[in-house]
């Protein structure tokens, strides 16, 4: 049960603050892309939600307006111990000691607790818990008890409701299963009676000494109980292990059942499990882990980062995607937004892009529910969900109540549509980097082309020459209902020009691919040919002398407000000033044009670029989760480097900061993902250009070095700044080249390592090292 | 191994604070003291508690003669204990307090005619800098002839340091079948709490749809982890924007509650102070403040 002791890969709780247990449950939460476990105690507290969720396993409500949510699945890690007949709890005696400890490194939950009962025995509980990487079907416990100053008397027992839809197979009968250990195969059906998941839980007691065990199992008023009653001397210690087996039936192939596969693992043992578990995540942390040399808490939330993304995606499951809290919390009922394109996605690309094209795999899986939902608003072509959840059907709630005392009608998935433009941007983005062919002309190129083909129907080219696309909600969601949304206009405009460009590569390079796309979409050249002429048109609010965008048609006259009076601040400013108010004025939610200046950034001149960014950046409220982290990769690209390390910290501390309750429904997948981003794309400043990668690094002053690993076209790049020298190390197949802000481009050959040192006005020849 | 375990007064070892056995009534003769009568009947009714009437003087007085010294008809009080302590008001009103088995203070904000600047008495200034577990105070403005309970407005700024005030306000509310509705204002330029385990109007709300059900439920599951009104009870939570003292005075006085509970933070010299003078003098209602233990346990 060791776990890594560099505290930069530790997460740890100290102590227990009952109110915080709902957050520390999220942060903790164990995941392998399959399942998601929230870190709960084992034996429950006052205020306690273990969850386990299934990906892609949703429940559809009945209630007309209800949305499906993710399924809460039995919770497989609880368990009471009663020591001589008294329920082990922090509630009872005094607890000497109690920690939990997520080893980020190895991906595995440590707890370790000692308690004193009222009569002074005290028991020893250490416990470790792994979604195994290895295997995403396995979730493993370990519990070992120790009597350390009394004759072991203890009981265990666990329990699982069988609640409607969860059953044991038919003529299941506890008392012919005489093996050890328990195995309990389960099923769990929807009311439609389809079946939605198998499970199998194995649970077994190892006396490692000459211990007294009684197995006991029963099913009393559907709840499936088995318990252990084990004696031993003083000082003894016993463990308890349990094996599960859980998949969702359906869209993927499952083999071997649970059952089996269950009995396999335990006949395996745990030792192996962990291990090649932990062999896994050191693959994944080779590939993924930033350095940051001289910020110990920015190194700790960049793991924590790392953890609960590569937690979250499953490369072997195309048909779900991450939601905005993954499988660690209820909150956001496991719906997916644009978070996973636009905020998730890049970490995967450039880390482990098998899990980056499963995720976009899932968008082509809900294509033909974007295509009614287009259908059904009026338009040709794919209109994607605002929230999807299984089948990418339209899942947003139609209203949100607040406890102001509002009813607000919510229009974000009727109006929100630039999360169509979003996905293609990130398809796109994943080509480039991939050159994943395949995805491209099986996948991809058919979701870009039916983007663009809803785009250049959502709009219209008015008397003024120009094309509007009204009645829109853009990232800043306080303004709904607006004309000519830049940020949306100016995605709908680069998906309009990306597919006429993808339907010439294809003609040319894939002729019997674009052919059959071509048939099968009923395609025709004057289409294709219209989509950059409508782009060219776009109306975009851009002002050649201000060289501002217009956020979108009136906002540059609305109210003017100074958020600094407002400052410091805690709470959302729609919430301080109220949702119509806010509304009135010029006061931005998150990211919105700002938005558009990092993914468009090639296409927009430096001065364009800064000229909005001083702009925005003092209007906006931050109401967003998603915001922060934009807006410190764009002030580190553009060399403001005090309000970018202010906006680093804020969303470095948006799960991690104790004070604020945010994780509480869970982890923002999101925000984390954009805090990768702006230490990559921002301080670092990579960009993706059209065929390689360009460096332009702005470290903060107090880090001594930052580093990085990256693919790029089946190549591994591993990239060290420091203030004053840039190391690259290529490795793979092909030769790559790096380009260099102010720099002579790098042709980087395989297996070699390269230096450059910073000079006067930029940046020396490289040497080779 | 020694471990510290940070603010845990909540699972543990936490006082009750839910009973109340004795009701403390300090009166001094004047008309003013008096506005408190009513409430503290009230209160031992429903708490099926004694009622103490308390008097600090220099000298010791006989029973049957203080009544009348303090301005008191022996009707108006029935049943309670007369107690009379030597020494200064404030020490009397405490050492009683540490005396008496689950107390509860009830008394008037001021019984002189020319109150401090901030409205409140030096006995109540000293009083409140020396944290009584639970005090009831009674501005002279809203006082009635009778005291009963049917709605409750329970403040939380959403610190732990809040919750003591939970417990308590369950326990009224099921005693007196009153409706309780929970504030929590989200006000300006007020930066984050520094407790750990606080749980503030979210600065983030991604997708209101959302992001609001979540957070009420969790505030409300907070509240019912430390003792909210169970489900059977009407208990609503209502999120505002603006400064917090006025919007629970305005809350108050909109609902026409008979009663505020809230919080007293542990130091009566800190920030919060303002924002606890303006609930108690514009509520229109008593206000009961319980003190925020801060009980840090270090075992071995």
């Amino acid at each position: 049960m060791d776990y890594e002791i560099d505290p930069r890969w530790l997460l740890v709780e100290d102590g227990f603050v009952l109110p915080r247990e709902h957050e520390v449950e999220s942060l903790f939460t164990v995941g392998n892309g399959a399942t998601g476990t929230r870190g709960s105690l084992e034996e429950g507290s006052d205020f306690s939600a273990p969850a386990t969720f299934v990906a892609g396993v949703f429940l559809h409500p009945e209630p007309p307006g209800a949305v499906p949510e993710l399924m809460t699945f039995p919770n497989w890690a609880g368990m009471k111990v009663w020591v001589n007949g008294s329920m082990l709890s922090m509630k009872e005696g005094d607890v000497l000691e109690h920690r939990r400890i997520l080893d980020l490194k190895h991906a595995i939950l440590h707890r370790e607790w000692r308690q004193s009962d009222p009569n002074g025995r005290i028991t020893r509980f250490r416990s470790l818990r792994v979604a195994s990487l290895a295997d995403r079907r396995l979730l493993l416990q370990q519990v070992l008890l120790t009597a350390e100053n009394y004759c072991m008397s203890l009981t265990i027992e666990s329990s699982i409701e069988l609640e409607p839809g969860l059953e044991l197979p038919a003529g299941w009968n506890h008392e012919s299963r005489a093996e050890c250990p328990n195995l309990f195969p389960l099923t769990l059906r929807l009311s439609e009676g389809k079946a939605a998941a198998e499970f199998c839980i194995a649970s077994q007691v190892l006396p490692l000494e000459a211990h007294r065990v009684e197995r006991r199992v029963e099913v009393q008023a559907r709840r499936l109980v088995e318990s252990y009653r084990i004696q031993a001397g003083a000082g003894a210690q016993c463990e308890f292990r349990r094996f599960v087996s859980v998949s969702r039936v359906g869209g993927n192939e499952y083999a071997p059942r649970a059952e089996v596969h269950a009995r396999a693992a335990v006949s395996a043992g745990i030792s192996p499990a962990v291990a090649a578990h932990k062999t896994e995540w050191q693959a994944r942390w080779q590939a993924a882990d930033v350095l940051v040399d001289g910020d110990e808490p920015l190194q700790k939330a960049l793991r924590f980062t790392a953890y609960h993304l590569i937690s979250a995606g499953n490369p072997e499951d195309s048909h779900s995607s991450i939601a905005a809290r993954a499988m660690t919390g209820h909150a956001y009922k496991g719906h997916v937004f644009w978070d996973t394109e636009i905020y998730m996605l890049p970490f995967f690309t450039l880390t482990h892009p098998a899990t980056a094209r499963a995720l976009l795999e899932y968008r082509y899986h809900t294509l033909p529910a974007a295509r009614e939902k287009a259908c059904k608003a009026g338009y040709r072509g794919a209109m994607y969900a605002w929230e999807s959840a299984d089948t990418g059907e339209e899942v947003t709630p139609a209203v949100a109540i607040t406890p102001m005392g509002e009813v607000l009608p919510v229009r974000n998935g009727e109006m929100e549509v630039h999360i169509t433009a979003d996905i293609a941007y990130g398809i796109w983005q994943y080509w480039k980097a991939t050159g994943d062919d395949g995805f491209l002309l099986n996948f991809g190129a058919e979701i870009i082309l039916e983007a663009a083909r809803f785009w250049a129907g959502r709009g219209n080219l008015e008397a003024d020459g120009l094309y509007h696309i009204r009645h829109v909600i853009g990232p800043d969601e306080y303004h709904e209902d607006v004309d000519d949304n830049a940020f949306t206009n100016l995605m709908a405009a680069w998906n309009l020009r990306r597919a006429a460009k993808i339907a010439s590569l294809l003609e040319n390079r894939w002729s019997d691919r674009w052919s059959d796309l071509r048939d099968r979409l009923h395609l025709t050249a004057s289409e294709v040919s219209l989509w950059p002429k409508l782009a060219d048109v776009m109306a975009s609010g851009f002002n050649s002398e201000s060289l501002l965008f217009e956020q979108f048609t009136g906002y540059f006259s609305k109210e003017q407000i100074d958020l600094s009076k407002f400052e410091p601040r805690s709470a959302s400013v729609d919430l301080i000033l109220g949702h119509e108010r806010v509304q009135q004025t010029n006061i931005v939610k998150q990211a919105d044009v700002l938005m558009a200046i990092y993914l468009l950034w090639d296409e927009l001149r430096p001065e364009v670029r800064k000229a909005n960014f001083l702009y925005y950046e003092p209007r906006t409220a931050h109401g967003s989760s998603l915001s922060p982290s934009i807006h410190a990769l764009l002030a580190a690209r553009l060399g403001e480097i005090k309000l970018a390390q202010r906006y680093l910290q804020q969303s470095a501390e948006i799960d991690l900061s104790n004070n604020m309750g945010n994780a509480a429904g869970g982890v923002h997948a999101a925000a984390i993902g954009g805090l990768w981003q702006a230490v990559v794309f921002g301080f670092a400043g990579l960009q993706r250009c059209s065929e390689t990668v360009m460096l332009s690094p702005n470290l903060l002053p107090h880090w001594r070095q930052i580093s990085f690993p990256m693919q790029w076209r089946d190549n591994n790049l591993y990239i060290s700044i420091q203030h004053e020298s840039l190391k690259v190390k290529a490795a793979g197949p092909d030769s790559i080249q790096v380009l260099l802000a102010n720099g002579p481009p790098l042709h980087a050959s395989p297996d070699r390592s390269y230096v450059t040192v910073r000079e006067q006005d930029g940046w020396a020849e490289w040497q080779e090292n | 191994m020694a471990v510290a375990l940070p603010e845990s007064d909540h699972g543990t070892n936490a006082p009750d604070r839910t009973s109340v056995r004795s009701i403390l009534l300090p009166l001094d003769g004047t008309e003013l003291s008096k506005v408190a009568i009513p409430v503290a009947l009230g209160l031992a009714q429903l708490y099926q508690a004694t009622l103490h009437v308390i008097y600090a003087g220099a000298e010791r007085i006989a029973p049957e003669t203080k009544l009348a010294q303090l301005g008191v008809e022996w009707k108006e009080l029935p049943g309670a204990v007369v107690d009379q302590a030597v020494g200064s008001p404030p020490e009397a009103i405490l050492s009683a307090e540490q005396a008496l088995p689950s107390p509860l203070i009830v008394m008037c904000t001021h019984t002189g005619s020319t109150p401090m600047p901030h409205g409140f008495g030096s006995v109540t200034e000293e009083l409140l800098a020396k944290n009584p577990e639970r005090l009831v105070l009674v501005a002279p403005e809203h006082s009635r002839a009778t005291f009963q309970i049917s709605k409750i407005v329970l403040a939380h700024d959403g610190t732990p340091a809040a919750d003591c005030a939970i417990a308590p306000t369950a326990q009224l509310a099921a005693l007196a079948r009153a409706s309780v509705t929970a504030i929590h204002v989200a006000a300006p330029c007020e930066g984050a709490p520094q407790q750990s385990g606080s749980l503030p109007a979210p600065r983030y709300v991604d997708q209101p749809q959302h992001e609001w059900p979540s957070w009420t439920a969790e505030f409300s599951a907070r509240m019912q982890a430390m003792g909210a009104p169970a489900s059977a009870l009407k208990f609503k939570l209502l999120v505002k924007g603006g400064q917090a003292g006025s919007e629970i005075a305005l809350l108050a006085n909109k609902e026409k509650a008979d009663l505020v509970v809230m919080g007293n933070p542990a130091n009566w010299q800190c920030s919060r102070r303002s924002l606890t003078r303006v609930v108690i003098q514009t509520s229109g209602c008593p206000v009961l403040l319980v003190c925020a233990h801060r009980s840090k346990q270090s075992v071995n």
